[in-house]
């Protein structure tokens, strides 16, 4: 019996011992674990974040249908220039004339690369040079496209463009080069550097319309989110499940 | 004395590259960004590496940006256009050439700085107007005639000497960029 007892607390004394030391290891390691849990260690690094999603909300009611300011202002601002070919020219950015065939309503819009959350574009590229940036911008990496234009068939929105012919006015913050494919960019040389604002929405307000905004679609408080909310703006073909990074008002 | 500076200025200046290795233009300001000796033998991992650094996670606050490369290192003809930074016996062709290294960079990066106030055109590969100035101008001729650009000041790099050391140009009276 007493060797029974004798064995019992032994038994006791580990358990006990292995609960301090236990509670020790997890009070030690509490520290080490939360500066990875508050993420603050991404945004140190630099560069793009996960915490902003760019995105567009363009109002095509106010969009007016002769007006290719955008488009003007998307070309002018990358250094994209007619090459004689008109049928296949780059556009990162046309305008799309609508008319409802029920109630012959017309609707004006630019349609872009639509920087989808799930995009088409980088599932299909073969190489990785399709890719969604950790802040939502979807981008084509040029150094790695071979030029296969799997993204093209596959973009929904015909957003992507090959270049055909070498190139050799190119401006030194948009690279653009004979044999990869290219779409729009949300002007990302302009984000990185702090300037919110791509080619296509300044061109638009400097004409007056004011109807692509650009902001930050996981802010609840910014500016384009209350306007998604109040205009309650929808994705062009939102039956595809895109989850699109430009929404269109008044559609 | 003069006669003969300029009879074997000639016949030194018929080579792009001698013995010594290849005659780089010098580039903008004191320094590079790095050393020679570091940026002679890291340049590539720079560009390879840092590049996905900046297109896939948008890090651009490096100074290894190629946009100041070009910044520094392009040059300008006689016209005050810029000479695109690819073009032969520029910055980058003149080591490439000799290495028998092809790089591709700027079929999509711009090899000149975004058009200046001072200029109105862009340098086209491979055409060049110049001006005869009376200094230069047998170099300039002998020049125009072996590659079709007006020569700048050019170094001869040895693999103990900085770029700063050598000072061929202070003797000829040639202007500094």
């Amino acid at each position: 019996m007493s060797s029974h007892d004798a064995h019992n607390n032994a038994d006791l004394a580990r358990r006990h011992f292995l609960r301090k030391l236990g509670v020790l290891t997890a009070a030690a390691s509490l520290p080490a674990l939360l500066p990875t849990v508050s993420g603050a260690s991404v945004k140190a690094l630099g560069g793009a974040s996960s915490e902003q999603r760019w995105g567009l909300l363009i109002d095509t009611s106010k969009c007016a249908s002769g007006c290719d300011a955008c488009v003007r202002g998307c070309n002018e601002e990358h250094g994209i220039t007619g090459t004689g070919n008109d049928d296949t020219d780059a556009q990162w950015i046309r305008k799309i004339d609508l008319k409802d065939n029920l109630t012959s309503e017309e609707t004006s819009l630019p349609m872009l690369c639509q920087h989808c959350d799930s995009a088409p574009c980088v599932d299909v590229c073969p190489t990785g040079a399709s890719f969604k940036r950790a802040d939502g911008i979807v981008l084509v990496n040029k150094h790695t496209c071979i030029g296969c234009r799997y993204c093209m068939m596959a973009c929904p929105y015909k957003a992507r463009s090959f270049i055909h012919e070498p190139l050799t006015d190119q401006l030194s913050h948009a690279p653009r080069g004979k044999g990869t494919v290219e779409s729009c960019t949300l002007c990302v040389h302009r984000i990185d550097k702090g300037n919110l604002n791509p080619a296509c929405a300044e061109s638009c307000e400097r004409e007056g319309y004011s109807a692509i905004q650009f902001g930050d679609l996981n802010d609840p408080d910014s500016d384009i989110v209350k306007a998604i909310t109040l205009s309650n703006a929808e994705e062009v073909r939102a039956d595809l499940s895109l989850n699109t990074g430009v929404r269109y008002a008044n559609l | 004395m003069r006669p003969l500076l300029f009879v074997l200025l000639f016949l030194s200046s018929l080579a792009v590259a001698n013995d010594k290795g290849p005659i780089i233009p010098k580039g903008k300001g004191d320094a590079c960004v790095a050393d020679t000796d570091f940026m002679r033998r890291n340049h590539m991992d720079l560009i390879v590496h840092q590049r996905d650094e900046t297109v896939i996670k948008g890090i651009r606050d490096e100074p290894f940006s190629l946009v100041e490369c070009v910044d520094c290192h392009v040059q300008k003809n006689a016209n005050n256009e810029f000479i695109r930074i690819d073009a032969q016996d520029q910055f980058c062709a003149s080591c490439h050439t000799f290495v028998a290294a092809k790089i591709d960079c700027f079929s999509c990066h711009a090899a000149v700085p975004d058009a200046m106030p001072d200029t109105n055109a862009r340098e086209k590969l491979g055409s060049s107007d110049w001006l005869p100035v009376v200094p230069s101008l047998m170099l300039a001729v002998q020049n125009k005639m072996l590659t079709g650009h007006v020569g700048l000041e050019a170094e001869q790099l040895t693999d103990t000497e900085q770029l700063s050391d050598i000072n061929v140009d202070r003797e000829l009276g040639r202007s500094k960029q």
